[in-house]
């Protein structure tokens, strides 16, 4: 087991130099042909969600349930910039292993050995991105044409060389004037373009862009405004709050090559919260349904022009966006499905096929994964909810889930041989008292809330089970019509993302630093290591010189982890918010 | 006229009535939400700068994110009842934050900060 200190990848970054050549050599560039067909190399990691199947699937099987029991260390990387954890997903490309931590820092490593090649920290305008509740994450990159993308939370782009870490271009991509901040989202290529999404849901900015930039230029090629973008967008926020309206698109999409469209999941409108309850169609801080926010957008990938939508949270009133990042295509029966979960742990089910002409998209299935909700009632197959509880001004009592929803930002994975779908659920509610926020000034980027809340544990689930604590499940199921394969119930919610193989197994990175490895087929735990701290980032699979790896990362500390001192006491309570590590496992 | 046991009796009633009263009133005070309590305190200063204004109301509308219950609660941030810092050390946080803390001076008017700061310092030590 080798590790690395920070100090000693300083010094190593001139001192090994030799390995960065040795591994320069190697490489050969990351071109579009080679992420278009991405799911057939399971050597390589290339991208945020691996390849355009959006599975988290690789076929590597060299480590599988009849070996995992040998599984252990083979490399680490303690790096320097990991406030709040690192939540980046790692990428692993013909040898090489590049991550990104906190501020804007780039990590190249040797795959085998995880000897430094280069690093790069950006320069952040500290005071902009510090003016938003999510710095400084960061979570994750692109790599392709030669570079490596990253976006920054003060809005601009950067792309290295992918070989050396020098500066190919850096440029501001997101201005200030409408109230946007910046990016935390990794993004990802798309033919010659780098397609990645703003944040800001809660903030009295507008319009939350989609951003295409130029690959070799880093010029913008097209925007998409999630928010006040078109007129049917307008006329759904009275009173034009769509100035005010947050909106964005956090997470990394993904892209489908058989109709040429990008499909992203977008932020909540602000204010979150509405006290105006259930006249929100007429009344409130932001009349009407609010589109496109809490919704998926499909866009043609070389105009940016809407194709479809379909908003799973009209006038959203809880904050449980549409941004999770995961779309997986499945194709079963001659159908076409995209797969996508929402915050408030229902997924949704899509027509792929039914894009074009910026029209709604026809929903196959829909369905509930979270168990103790009581936002709403349920959701008809059609993706319609039913039973809408609405938060007026005032107190309210055991609202489920928490504005932390059911699903959070990682992604869970998709296993084609056995056509299973992981995912995890966070099981807590909060008490909120709902108020009548002022209405800040246009496009200010204020923080927009119209609520104060706690945290706590639920009280029964959906169905009437009675429940003494908070928990969090990992579910295996058909992913189109959701009947359930196997169900482990977890003390402590799992907050990173999940990894699939071809070795029959599904890998778990838990919120204490428990690292799982279970049988996709049954869930069994067969393996078992303890990280040292909470995992709340990306896990990928990758090979080098025949032999398999298995790349974690660690850390803890954010929005949703803020909440498990409170919740659970320990280890949380005295658990890190500022380390983090680059965990490799091997046979 | 009334005799000594009776003026005794009469006494001795009334002093348990008003300990009772005295009794009710705390426990009634006691159930008051702090944060209710703390707010009514503070928002009159700022009347001359917004009629009607509500301290409780600027705190959810910027400060919830992080500050649970109004500020009785840790989560992503700590909880701020019973902070030790002063009132110019708090109103110097909020106005240039403390990563990951944003800081809100661009925000927020001066007197809304001062306002906040007020009432943090004017929570009681509890916790939700």
């Amino acid at each position: 087991m080798t590790s690395w200190t920070t100090s000693a990848a300083v010094k190593a970054i001139t001192a090994v130099a030799f390995v960065g050549f040795a591994s320069q050599a190697m490489a050969s560039d990351v071109t579009w042909d080679r992420l278009l067909n991405a799911q057939n190399d399971d050597a390589n990691w290339m991208m945020y969600h691996k390849d355009f199947t959006g599975h988290h699937h690789s076929g590597l099987k060299q480590i599988n349930t009849r070996n995992v029991k040998n599984l252990k260390l083979a490399w680490q990387h303690n790096p320097s910039a990991t406030k709040r954890g690192i939540q980046g997903f790692p990428l692993a490309v013909d040898g090489m292993v590049y991550y990104t931590t906190t501020s804007g820092t780039i990590w190249a490593l040797d795959g085998a050995t995880g000897a430094p090649v280069w690093q790069h920290a950006a320069k952040i305008d500290v005071e902009r991105a510090e003016g938003t509740f999510y710095n400084p994450y960061n979570r994750g990159l692109a790599i392709g044409h030669g570079n490596v993308y990253m976006g920054t939370t003060d809005g601009r782009l950067i792309a290295l060389n992918a070989k050396t870490g020098d500066v190919v271009w850096d440029n501001e991509i997101m201005s200030v004037a409408k109230g946007n901040k910046g990016f935390t989202g990794a993004p990802v290529i798309v033919k010659d373009m780098v397609i990645l999404g703003a944040n800001g849901g809660e903030l009295a900015g507008c319009c939350g862009p989609i951003y295409a930039v130029d690959a070799k230029s880093g010029s913008v090629a097209w925007q998409f405004d999630t928010i006040g973008g078109d007129q049917r967008s307008r006329d759904s926020w009275g009173n034009d709050s769509w100035k005010i309206g947050g909106g964005g698109g956090w997470m990394t999409g993904s892209y489908d090559p058989a109709t040429n469209t990008v499909w992203w999941g977008t932020a909540n409108p602000a204010p979150d919260y509405d006290y105006i309850g259930g006249d929100w169609m007429n009344d409130g801080p932001r009349p009407g349904t609010n589109l496109y926010s809490s919704s998926v957008v499909v866009l043609d990938a070389d105009s940016g022009e809407l194709s479809a939508y379909f908003q799973e949270m009209p006038h959203d009133a809880w904050d449980f966006d549409s941004a999770v990042g995961e779309f997986l295509m499945i194709e079963q029966d001659g159908k076409r499905n995209m797969v996508h979960p929402n915050k408030g742990g229902i997924i949704f089910v899509y027509d792929a096929d039914s894009v074009g002409g910026g029209n709604e998209l026809a929903v196959n299935n829909a369905y509930m994964i979270g168990e103790t909700y009581n936002y709403i009632k349920g959701v008809t197959k059609e993706g319609r909810l039913v039973g809408r509880r609405e938060l007026p001004e005032g107190k309210h009592s055991d609202v489920c889930p928490a504005i932390d929803g059911a699903i959070s930002w990682n992604t869970g994975a998709y296993n084609p041989k056995r056509n299973t779908h992981f995912m995890l659920t966070q099981e807590f509610c909060f008490d909120i008292e709902v108020v009548n926020p002022e209405r800040p000034d246009d496009f200010s980027g204020q923080a927009y809330f119209g609520a104060s809340w706690t945290s706590k544990a639920p009280k029964q689930k959906a169905d009437g089970t009675p429940v003494d604590a908070a928990y969090g499940t990992l579910q295996a199921r058909d992913p189109l019509t959701g009947k359930m394969k196997w169900r482990v119930e977890y003390k402590y919610p799992v907050l990173a993302s999940l990894l699939s193989t071809g070795g029959d197994l599904v890998f778990v990175p838990g919120a204490d630093g428990m690292f799982d490895a279970r049988d996709a087929k049954s869930g069994k735990l067969l393996w078992q290591t303890n990280m040292g701290t909470g995992a709340h980032g990306g896990v990928i699979t990758y090979m080098v010189d025949g032999k398999q790896y298995v790349a974690v990362v660690t850390g803890w500390g954010s929005h949703v982890a803020g909440n498990y001192p409170g919740l659970f006491g320990a280890p949380f309570d005295t658990m890190s918010t500022d380390t983090g590590t680059l965990m490799v496992y091997a046979l | 006229m009334l005799s000594y046991v009776s003026l005794t009796s009469i006494v001795r009633v009334v002093f348990i009535t008003l300990f009772a009263l005295l009794l009710n009133v705390s426990i009634a005070h006691s159930e008051e939400d702090v944060t209710d309590i703390a707010a009514a305190e503070i928002n009159p200063t700022y009347f001359k700068y917004k009629e009607n204004f509500s301290v409780k109301r600027l705190f959810a509308s910027r400060c919830s994110w992080c500050h649970q219950g109004y500020g009785l609660k840790a989560a992503d941030g700590p909880r701020l009842s019973g902070t030790d810092k002063t009132k110019e050390k708090v109103i110097e946080q909020i106005a240039y934050g403390k990563s990951p803390m944003p800081g809100f001076r661009k925000q927020l008017k001066p007197w809304q900060i001062e306002a906040l700061a007020d009432y943090i310092k004017a929570l009681p030590d509890v916790e939700l």
